[in-house]
């Protein structure tokens, strides 16, 4: 028989698959039809998950990046632009979902196990906001990576440019308000505010990361292409250090 | 050629600072993982950091690492201090404008959170793995005492092996597994609380979280006693800064329409 998670997994790796491949052909209307269905099942099975494990689908990595992907998912059908041939951004996102359902393969298709902690306010706060933050910060990573594509041409759309540096600093105060969430839980739990480990370590490393990106100086072309570059890439440092962290 | 105090404020060294930062700290979490620093690691997380420089036993590398990336954030520091003070007489004298202002405050409260921290390695007092049996007394200054009153162990006891996360306790049920403890000062109790899992006694600026129990035909609990004197102002502080940028990005969501040289309407 088969095993409902697991299966909802697949399924949705193949819409959204299939999803990408409308949107490289060109097939719009049927890639939008295919991305509702996918996001709904998506819902769907992100409620099961819930129901089941009676916690939020956030406390390990198969759940977030489902939740991950849902967010995701909405957020890049109102925000960004319908047709192929005037923006890639979507196009960069549906890859990006692929990319984390990719990651997934090599993860137990399972719901975290129940802990007493997580109920906990500061736990749960912690969880969501990191992963409404990946999600947030690879949308603006779609819209640096639009810039860079277009960058060199006259008809360069500087508001991608702005419209990720909106999307970056959102997901970094989501960022903030999870590690803000994290150092009550480690007050609370651990009686410091720090530790001394990988997991605040990585979390430094992604603060300072972001500081970076947004204080590189100069106006110029070339200023603003470093800053798509390290924009874009942000995702990608948040993206790894989720998933080394997830490394038993 | 630029004045040192220009160079000093300028965001060349704000970006040479962070990517050596994030160098340091690509050093410092290959140290963590390490099996070689992992127990010099724990022992910066069981004593103050201003004690645990002073321990002739700890590794000279831990350490240095720790030291260098002290002062990249001094580096950091005089950065903000330099950068915000040019900002600050731009803004009074020609462009004063609601987001510069508000970005000027984050960038302060980002220095005063990032004090804040360090000052809570360097003040107070941290002991962990303090191990107490019913009645017994821990003094972490003459003046100030905590007492185990009570333990309750319903569950089977577990040992915390290591400081720092156990799953193994953090799976034991906060209800049926808890202690009551009380703090006195100068002999006189100032609180008492059933302390559990995510649920410590506070006076103050002190706390008393409850780690673990240890088993045996004695019961004790394992506790963490520490006292951050400049805790409530970094909790203060952190989510403030959170908020004013917030509050900036709702400010320049939209963007500003280009100036143009063109005067024509």
């Amino acid at each position: 028989m088969l095993e409902p998670v697991p299966t909802g997994y697949f399924f949705l790796f193949l819409s959204f698959f299939l999803v990408l491949t409308f949107r490289l052909l060109g097939w719009t209307w049927l890639e939008r039809v295919l991305a509702l269905i996918a996001l709904i099942a998506n819902g769907l099975l992100l409620g099961a998950i819930w129901a089941m494990s009676g916690h939020l689908p956030v406390f390990n990595l198969f759940e977030s990046f489902l939740l991950t992907v849902f967010i995701l998912g909405i957020i890049a059908l109102i925000f960004t632009e319908t047709s192929p041939a005037r923006s890639w951004i979507r196009t960069w996102i549906w890859a990006e979902v692929i990319l984390l359902f990719g990651i997934l393969l090599f993860y137990p298709k399972i719901h975290a196990p129940q802990h007493f902690y997580d109920k906990d306010l500061y736990v749960v706060l912690f969880h969501l906001s990191r992963t409404v933050a990946l999600a947030v910060m690879l949308l603006a990573s779609g819209f640096y990576a639009e810039f860079l594509r277009t960058s060199r041409r006259s008809s360069s759309q500087e508001d991608s440019l702005h419209i990720g540096r909106n999307f970056l600093i959102l997901g970094t105060i989501l960022f903030l308000i999870s590690e803000f969430a994290g150092i009550l839980w480690c007050l609370n739990g651990w009686g410091d505010f720090w530790r001394w480990n990988y997991g605040f370590l990585s979390s430094t490393f992604i603060m300072l990361y972001l500081m970076l990106v947004f204080h590189l100086p100069g106006k110029g072309l070339v200023s603003k292409r470093m800053t798509s570059i390290t924009g874009t890439m942000n995702s990608l440092v948040f993206l790894g250090i989720a998933v080394s962290r997830s490394v038993p | 050629m630029k004045p040192l105090t220009e160079r000093l404020g300028s965001l060349s060294l704000t970006t040479i600072t962070l990517s050596i930062l994030l160098l340091w700290l690509s050093g410092g979490i290959l140290l963590n993982t390490s099996p070689t620093f992992s127990a010099g690691f724990e022992s910066m997380n069981r004593t103050l950091l201003s004690e645990w420089l002073r321990l002739p036993q700890e590794e000279l590398i831990l350490k240095a690492w720790f030291v260098g990336l002290c002062l990249c954030m001094v580096l950091l520091g005089v950065n903000l201090i330099f950068c915000s003070w040019r900002r600050i007489f731009n803004l009074l004298r020609k462009n004063f404008t609601a987001a510069k202002a508000l970005m000027l405050f984050v960038h302060f409260l980002f220095g005063f959170v990032a004090l804040g921290h360090f000052s809570g390695f360097m003040f107070g007092y941290r002991y962990e793995d303090i191990r107490l049996a019913q009645g017994q007394v821990f003094q972490p200054t003459p003046s100030h005492g905590i007492k185990v009153e009570k333990i309750q162990m319903d569950d089977a006891p577990l040992t915390p092996g290591r400081s720092g996360r156990n799953s193994s306790v953090f799976d034991l049920n906060p209800k049926r597994n808890f202690a009551e403890v009380s703090i006195t000062e100068e002999g006189r109790e100032i609180g008492r609380e059933k302390i559990l899992f995510m649920t410590s006694l506070r006076s103050g600026a002190r706390q008393v979280t409850l780690r673990g129990f240890a088993a045996g035909p004695d019961p004790k609990v394992v506790l963490a006693v520490s006292n951050n004197p400049t805790l409530p102002y970094f909790l203060t502080l952190y989510p403030l800064m959170i908020v004013g940028m917030g509050l900036h990005l709702a400010i320049t969501w939209k963007k500003k329409p280009q100036k143009t040289n063109n005067p024509t309407p």
